[in-house]
């Protein structure tokens, strides 16, 4: 065996343990989710403007649950789903206006579709600036 | 030709070295700006280990003018300071290894700097808010380095051999 095929070993070696740690930091990271029916309420607040939707869903994620409602309109980038439109309304990056996800009272670190869902839980879309 | 001629002497060599390396970051600006698929499918990683192949350590040359010249695109944020160290990586990296041929071993080395190029980027953030941050912003974009790892591997896997012999072409007719 010469010295570029023990070299190529190596590294397909190396790419191979590195994806394996990789693809189980992946996993055991991931939030825990509720399979079956469940229903949540999602509130779209804009100002004083607040329209609620109760959403009886079997989806694991919010983007998933949203998306059976054609609730929202978005993007996928590096941090998640990022949504851009809530119930028709198109959040204005010339005024720096966002979508902001808040689950249970609590702003969300995750996208929405990185953000598990469980019976029961009250989403708000928070129309905001940043 | 003559010794006094530019296309042979000291300043000629200099000045069409200048110019292909302008060339190269172009390439990579290009290729990087017309891709349509952006989630981490990209052609910069291959370039920059076959300019590194064929260049050494001049291969920085090319990667930086490229920065400045995404800098000058979009202008300075967050990310300019993972660019700013980023694709060196990947060129240290290579450097050892520039005198082997394999497309295997090279599909690996660009797949390995995707897996890892989460991680790298998460770096500032290290700094900025701490290590929960930075752990959290790099498990948070996992997904996309196993895209970004993927699509390394294949597309240096096929392109690898197609642009050293290019690359490799263009720097002998030359003279460089």
């Amino acid at each position: 065996m010469n010295k570029q095929t023990k070299i190529v070993l190596i590294a397909v070696l190396a790419l191979v343990v590195l994806l394996g740690v990789f693809v189980a930091v992946y996993y055991f990271s991931r939030p825990d989710t509720e399979s079956g029916g469940k229903e949540i309420i999602v509130k779209v607040i804009e100002g004083d403007n607040v329209k609620t939707f109760e959403i009886k869903t079997d989806a694991e994620y919010l983007l998933d649950a949203l998306n059976e409602k054609n609730l929202i309109a978005g993007e996928s980038g590096r941090y998640g789903y990022y949504i851009t439109a809530v119930d028709g309304r198109t959040a204005n990056e010339d005024k720096r206006e966002w979508w902001q996800i808040v689950k249970n009272g609590e702003q969300t670190t995750t996208g929405a579709d990185t953000t598990p869902i469980k019976d029961g839980d009250i989403i708000e879309l928070i129309l905001s600036t940043y | 030709m003559s010794s006094s001629c530019p296309h042979t002497n000291g300043s000629g060599a200099k000045l069409r070295q200048l110019i292909l390396f302008a060339l190269l970051a172009a390439i990579m600006v290009v290729f990087k700006e017309v891709n349509p698929i952006r989630m981490n499918i990209e052609i910069v990683s291959t370039l920059i280990v076959v300019y590194t192949c064929i260049f050494a350590w001049r291969a920085f040359i090319p990667v930086y003018v490229f920065v400045f010249v995404e800098t000058a695109l979009y202008g300075f944020e967050i990310w300019t300071i993972n660019y700013l160290y980023i694709w060196s990586v990947l060129v240290l990296a290579a450097l050892p290894l520039r005198n082997y041929r394999s497309p295997v071993l090279w599909a690996v080395v660009a797949g390995v700097f995707g897996l890892l190029f989460g991680a790298l980027c998460a770096i500032p953030y290290f700094f900025i808010s701490g290590a929960g941050a930075a752990v959290a912003y790099w498990i948070d974009g996992l997904k996309f380095d196993f895209i970004h790892c993927a699509a390394n591997f294949t597309l240096t896997l096929v392109l690898y051999r197609p642009l050293y012999k290019l690359i490799e072409y263009g720097k002998k007719q030359l003279n460089i």
